[in-house]
């Protein structure tokens, strides 16, 4: 039987660009960890340093005065702190994806970007996680929420939806973390037998946890990360699935929805590409990573993108049926409302973004071209907030006519999420210095050197 | 159909964007109680308490020392954490009332209704519930002020000698309304001395008694028994409201539960009484009187004056057919006319001739004040200023209100005061008149002082206090003594003096002792005096006023303007409105329209010279062409509330009002370009939601008729598969818990039924919810965030018509589902479930999540934003009850169906021979003060309780009950009654 088999398939392109020897990979990365701090660095880094500085500020005024400089009123219990909870934990889902998925897939192009997505889940994580510890009423207490033996025997409330949400998003935390310091205990190595100061010799030296690279090493090395990705991978799952939980599982008209689980995974990993694309197509630029994130890899992702689009498209076109067909007047007037009533520009905003404007990725010129490609994963991020900002808003109008309200942000709210950026981007302005952005391990493993076949070791060759 | 939704709508839909950006702009500045850019009061404390905390750690920290000490002389009958329960009485500009006040310790905390007074029986309004927060008034004056400079209560007596009694000028009392026999007695000695004694209540009730002299020939108060009536019909009167008695509002609602009266309204402004009618015809303020004259004549009233004195009727099409069908009706039996005090007295006049005709369930009884008294106080209000200016008066001792401030303005009292020789006053608190006076003396609050009051119908209580004077006060009696230089000069002894006197020394002690245990006097004053009308003493038809017009109206919580400093008050909302902290100017959708202005933007008010801006405010069935203006606002509150962040709410109206134009004048509007946010507490005002969706079923009404023919309206409907879905709430088949319940067979199982037909919407429940439980005023700008505290929330739905609304009430707290969902989605178990089926809150475990609220689909939790009960003036934090916890920021509270009562009862219970009586006996604050008696309480185990018995009543529906939640309060639909004559 004759196949017609593309060019690609046959002879799928360089994973990495120019041709780079095993050295060449080690010097570029590694390079940028050793090079002084450069002027375009620091510039990014303080913008990102004032962010944290306000998202300080914002936090401690908030704990000393009260939740009351929030926009929060009656109806609306909930605001801004959890619709960026939602908004971070989304984002710390495409890292997860591209390192365990892709992995057990054997996806190899995920290999020079899995590291900073990895990076970028944990700061996501670490950002998200702040919200539902300040946003209670009374912070100092937030750790009755954790079940810690107590001479009262009180427990937590374990049909809460929120304490399911403090093991899985904790569970995530921690599983990931593990992940990603697991695969940079080699490239560890690599920096501390690179290392010219004393300093970074034993800061690397205790990080990469004696690693020699012997076969040993690398035999437990990759059984580890083979587990822990098969930890990791239903976690993707499960995370946003119990997020999705704290709305599912009320009785609001517009949140006791079925459809959330698997719409807020979709949404998820939606996010979580669209902040990947935003990180990595500024950072290959200002790092020179053009050779390890190439083209073909900013593609790949704009293909997930539309495709989880359209998953999350259909979602918002599926509430409405179901909201239709169910024949309780609440849940279709929340929807009807969510379009057309007070908050219909957010909804407005939200369906621009998320279902529309992606469909440009339909085309191959628009997908390549970085700029385009960048623009649309900033309107990814933003229509995604607005997702969580109209499901949460679905408190204004619910059963009793007579409480019904609206919802207006303050300074506060604002600072906040603005400071849950400076964070973000401070950890991750840290992480590109300071530890190795690309795995030149994982990327060195796929390589055409790598391959015991490659042609390079024959000079003669092969007549294939 | 679409409907527009106008009550969220006018400002958002009619505003320029320029409009909606001054809106939003003035509201964010003013509202916000901190942002970065302006620091303010409390932010500045935090630091310099955080820098002296900090400073005093290097050190050592010291508690400030405090002791408990036990009694050396414990007080008989007292036992500390058991409240005690004092009878006692008071006056509301002449209105009697007869109270029990709950103590605690020694400190008054609450005032019920004393239920064997006939001016309660056992109710209360919301203004006697927020009463007991003037006692512990922080704003209240606490030392004699002698030219502005704190003084001694002897330094003040000094002053009144010399000053007074030594000086040689003319000398005159000014009084509020007092009818204390006790202190007539001494005005009588004063006048015998040749003091002159003028009587002036802002809002009073001398129109009806100059009415009432002219048809009846006598000094005569009319007390219309509205229980009694079949058909009532009020003309601009808000008998249900301030204006109308406790008694009143109980025995209507007595009629109104047993489905045997009908109301009919003809008025002005969206009163309480209106909201509560089954027909309700709007006009004008000064054209009721034109249907006053023309019921007259079609009810056939034979008198020769009327029938050549009355007017050219000049009734709409729609009034005339009103007109004929209500006086077919009255005519039928038992029809009862009522007239407003707001009305001229030619209306008074013409109402009791209409009574008498009908042969009307109206008592009229003596009025109490002395024959020598005008009957007009603005008139002799008038010749005080004219005696002032003419030098007859130098020396004038004001008791209590603020003359200067509420006098019709044309008067100019206040520069007539500043006239004089010596000017005493007897406050409450700092005031427009206490700035004139030489000497201001503060006065005593009515639970600190002996008095007596007789009631209208007669009734006879002593005034008994309950606690000392807090600060250096005296009471009107104190004062007048020294005016008289008595040598007794303690209230409690002239009062108990003049009873003695009266009654003679024998058997006197037990017999005081009996009245002050009762709270009443088992004899009355006078009773009923039978009078006949004739005539109407030359009282002439009045002319409708061309134009618009500013009607003054009181404010339901301020009333004239005493209560304008109780935050709790200010924060109650308005019953039809629902403002908070401000009065604006009151206009129908028409009006505005006509006037192009939208809710909340400024107007400019222009009587004569006098001139107010007010911001507007749209509200649906007020008269066309008039704006409505409440008074009493307008009080500069510096820091009252720690969130106000204003100095000053709503706005003196008293400029505008002249004598002549007391109840309404002709004004000049204009519309201003700036924008005023007002807090209302009910943003969205109607039952459908819109998008053409059916209406809520939370409310549910039907007709006599349809109720008759149908007695089960009002139970839910709930989908049976081939079934057509039937007529109201309708979600999906009941779904089942998937949890384990608890077994609600067993035990007390507490359930509460809320009759919407008898409740009228009147506030009473809310306050007493406010006054038990602790519940702190948050401020305007915290309302206006949407973060008031109150556990009742009072709905108010306009239905119907959108010029000419009917309006339903409905109180709403939490409805202690079984299924609470509010409970399994606490991470911390903070709310839970009792055995007794109460949804109970631990305020102490709540982290403040805020999830349980959103998930209660009544939305009936309230959350601490921020420490609203911390920031409460100390002494105001005396009223707090102490069995109820005080709630620290971040925590979630809400109605406990008054847990600490049900727990006190079961003590008393678990000891008594009887103890389902005192089960029984068990009421919340929110039942207890219920005039209407709409709000009722107990064990739905005991099948045998009153509780159970209306639960089995075919009106009675749970809210949302397809959603499973099995609450444990439910309503009565409330069934109007509406001439079949008028429908269609």
């Amino acid at each position: 039987m004759a196949h017609n088999y593309d060019a690609e398939t046959l002879f799928p392109p360089p994973l990495v660009d120019n041709d780079l020897s095993f050295g060449e990979v080690t010097e570029k990365i590694c390079g940028i960890v050793e090079a002084p701090p450069n002027h375009k660095w620091l510039l990014a880094l303080i913008p990102a340093l004032t962010g944290l500085t306000i998202l300080g500020g914002a936090i401690g005024w908030l704990i000393w005065e009260g939740t009351g400089i929030w926009g929060l009123n009656n109806p609306m219990g909930w605001g801004w702190a959890i619709v960026n909870f939602v908004f971070w934990v989304g984002i710390g889902h495409a890292g997860t994806l591209i390192s365990a998925i892709l992995f057990l897939f054997r996806q190899r192009w995920r290999t020079a970007i899995n590291r900073f997505a990895e990076a970028m889940t944990i700061f996501a994580v670490i950002c998200a996680l702040i919200f539902p510890g300040i946003h209670v009423g009374r912070v100092w207490a937030a750790y009755w929420m954790l079940p810690l033996p107590n001479q009262m025997s009180m427990w937590p409330n374990f049909r809460s939806p929120l304490l399911w949400d403090v093991f899985a998003v904790s569970t995530y935390f921690t599983v990931s973390l593990m992940f990603w310091y697991v695969g940079l205990v080699p490239d560890m190595a690599t920096l501390r037998d690179r290392a010219k100061s004393k300093i970074g010799f034993w800061i690397y030296g205790v990080l990469s946890l004696g690693w020699r690279g012997a076969n040993r090493h690398w035999q437990n090395y990759e059984r580890a990360y083979l587990l822990l990705a098969a930890l990791a991978t239903p976690l993707v799952l499960s995370v946003h699935t119990i997020v999705s939980f704290d709305f599912a599982v009320s009785l609001i008209p517009g949140w006791h929805t079925t459809i959330f689980p698997p719409y807020f995974v979709a949404g998820a990993i939606f996010s979580g590409f669209a902040m990947v694309l935003t990180l990595a197509i500024p950072a290959r630029k200002i790092f020179g990573l053009e050779d390890f994130i190439t083209v073909r890899h900013i593609e790949n992702m704009t293909k997930i993108i539309l495709v989880t689009g359209m998953m999350v498209g259909y979602a918002y076109a599926m509430e409405f049926f179901i909201a239709w067909y169910s024949g309780s007047e609440y849940e279709s007037f929340a929807f009807v409302n969510r379009a057309l009533g007070p908050f219909g520009w957010a909804y407005f905003i939200m369906v621009s973004c998320n279902v529309i404007t992606p469909q440009i990725f339909w085309f191959k010129k628009m997908r390549t071209n970085m700029t385009v490609v960048f623009i649309l994963s900033i309107f990814v991020n933003i229509g995604m907030w607005f997702e969580r900002f109209v499901i949460t808003m679905s408190l204004h109008r619910d059963f009793i006519p007579s409480s019904w309200d609206y919802y207006s942000p303050t300074i506060f709210d604002i600072l906040t999420f603005i400071g849950s950026f400076g964070l973000f981007f401070t950890l991750f302005i840290l992480f590109m210095k300071f530890l190795p952005a690309v795995a030149m391990a994982e990327v060195k493993g796929v390589l055409p050197q790598a391959d015991p076949h490659w042609s390079g070791y024959h000079e003669e060759g092969h007549d294939d | 159909m679409t409907r527009p939704q106008y009550w969220r709508g006018y400002a958002e839909r009619e505003a320029s964007p320029e409009f909606q950006a001054a809106l939003e702009s003035e509201f964010g500045e003013e509202a916000s109680p901190s942002t970065l850019g302006e620091p303010t009061r409390r932010g500045f404390l935090g630091l310099v308490s955080a820098a002296l905390a900090g400073g005093s750690l290097a050190g050592c920290v010291r508690r400030p020392e405090q002791r408990i000490m036990p009694y050396s002389k414990a007080p008989e009958d007292l036992l500390p954490g058991v409240p005690q329960r004092y009878a006692t009485a008071t006056h509301l500009a002449g209105e009697v009332i007869g109270l029990l006040v709950e103590s605690h310790e020694g400190r008054p905390t609450k005032l019920e209704g004393n239920p064997d007074h006939p001016t309660s029986g056992g109710g209360t309004n919301a203004l006697q519930q927020g009463w007991i927060f003037d006692l512990y008034d922080p704003t209240r004056l606490t030392t004699p002020l002698k030219g502005h400079k704190p003084a001694t209560l002897d330094e003040a007596a000094a002053f009144i000698k010399a000053q007074i009694i030594e000086a040689k000028g003319g000398v005159a009392v000014l009084s509020e309304a007092a009818p204390s026999p006790s202190l007539m007695a001494m005005r009588a000695r004063l006048e015998a001395k040749g003091v002159r004694w003028i009587t002036y209540e802002p809002i009073n009730r001398d129109a009806e008694a100059e009415g009432l002299q002219a048809a009846l020939k006598a000094r005569l108060i009319a007390r219309p028994r509205v229980g009694a009536a079949r058909v009532i019909l009020s003309l601009d009167a808000d008998f249900l409201g301030v204006e109308g008695t406790v008694a009143q509002t109980r025995d209507w609602a007595a009629s109104r539960r047993a489905l045997k009266s009908r109301l009919y309204v003809v008025e002005g402004r969206y009163s309480l009484t209106g909201t509560n009618a089954d027909h309700r015809l709007r006009l004008r303020s000064d054209a009721v009187e034109g249907y006053a004259w023309a019921l007259a004549s079609a009810l056939g009233v034979d008198d020769p004056e009327i029938k050549a004195a009355a007017p050219k009727p000049a009734l709409s099409v729609a009034a005339q057919a009103n007109l004929k069908a209500v006086a077919a009706d009255l005519k039928a039996g038992g029809g009862l006319v009522l007239a407003g005090r707001r009305q001229p007295p030619v209306v008074h006049a013409l109402v009791a001739h209409i009574n008498q005709a009908l042969k009307a369930p109206v008592d009229y009884f003596p009025a109490a004040a002395p024959v020598n008294e005008p009957l007009n106080g603005a008139a002799a209000l008038a010749g005080l200023v004219k005696a002032i200016k003419a030098g007859e008066i130098e020396a004038l001792v004001i008791l209590g209100g603020d003359p200067a401030r509420t006098a019709p303005a044309d008067l100019k009292l206040g520069e007539a005061l500043g006239q004089l020789k010596t000017l005493v006053h007897l406050a409450d608190r700092p005031c427009a008149t206490a700035r004139l006076a030489h000497l201001t003396i503060p006065r005593s609050h009515f639970l600190e002082a002996w008095s007596d009051w007789v009631s209208a119908e007669g009734v006879v209580s002593i005034q008994q206090p309950l606690v000392a004077p807090l600060h250096a006060s005296w009471s009107a009696h104190t004062l007048l003594a020294h005016l008289l230089g008595d040598e007794e000069k303690g209230c409690h002894a002239i009062v108990r003096g003049h009873y003695r006197a009266l009654r003679g020394a024998l058997g006197f002690h037990r017999a005081w002792r009996k009245w002050l245990h009762d709270g009443l006097m088992p004899e009355r004053a006078f009773e009923a005096s039978p009078a006949v009308a004739s005539g109407l003493g030359g009282l002439k038809a009045s002319t409708p006023i061309e134009g618009p017009l500013v009607e003054f109206v009181e404010d339901p919580h301020l009333f004239d303007g005493r209560f304008e400093h109780n935050v709790l008050l200010q924060e109650a909302p308005d019953p039809v409105t629902k403002l908070t902290w401000d009065n604006a100017a009151l206009m129908s959708p028409k009006t505005a329209k006509a006037l192009g202005v939208i809710a909340e933007q400024r107007v400019s008010l222009k009587v004569g010279e006098a001139l107010v801006h007010l911001p507007a405010w749209i509200v649906p069935g007020m008269a066309d062409e008039s704006v409505f203006v409440a008074l009493g606002y307008g009080a500069a509150l510096k820091n009252a509330v720690e969130y106000a962040q204003q100095s000053q709410v709503g706005v003196d109206v008293y400029p505008l009002r002249a004598t002549a134009g007391a109840s309404w004048a002709a004004v000049k509007i204009e519309p201003l370009d700036e924008a005023y946010p007002l807090a209302c507490v009910q943003r969205y005002a109607r039952l459908d939601p819109g998008y053409d969706y059916p209406e809520r079923h939370n409310v549910r009404e039907a007709t006599l008729a349809e109720y008759q023919a149908n007695p089960t309206f009002a139970k839910p409907g709930i989908i049976k598969h081939g079934e057509p879905i039937p007529k109201g709430e309708v979600i999906h088949p009941p779904e089942a818990s998937i949890f384990g319940d608890h077994d609600y067979s067993k035990g007390n199982q507490w359930g509460m039924v809320i009759d919407l037909n008898a409740c009228t919407g009147c506030n009473a429940c809310l306050m007493a919810c406010v006054a038990e439980n602790n519940i702190p005023a948050v401020g305007k700008a915290e309302v206006m965030k949407g973060r008031e505290l109150h556990w009742i929330r009072m709905d108010r739905y306009f239905v119907g018509d959108e010029e000419d609304p009917q309006v339903v009430h409905q109180p709403m707290a939490c409805q202690q589902c079984e299924t609470a969902p509010c409970e399994n989605v606490c991470p911390v178990a903070a709310t839970t479930h009792s055995p007794e089926g109460l949804n109970d809150m631990a305020y102490n475990r709540c982290i403040g999540t805020r999830y349980c609220s959103n998930n209660c689909p009544f939305k009936v939790r309230r959350f601490n934003f921020y420490n609203y009960a911390k920031d409460q003036a100390e002494l105001a934090q005396m009223q707090r009850n102490p069995n109820v916890t005080v709630r620290f920021r971040g925590v979630m509270e809400k109605c406990t169906y008054c847990v600490q009562r049900i727990n006190a009862g079961k003590r008393l219970a678990r000891d008594a021979a009887d103890p389902r009586a005192i089960i029984e006996s068990i009421t919340p604050a929110c039942g207890q003060a219920c005039p209407a008696g709409a709000i009722v309480f107990g064990d739905i185990n005991d099948k045998k309780s009153r509780v159970s018995a209306l639960k089995q009543q075919p009106l009675d529906y749970t809210l949302l009950s397809s959603l499973n939640l099995q609450p444990r309060t439910s309503y009565l639909a409330k069934v109007r009654n509406p001439n079949p004559k008028l429908e269609g």
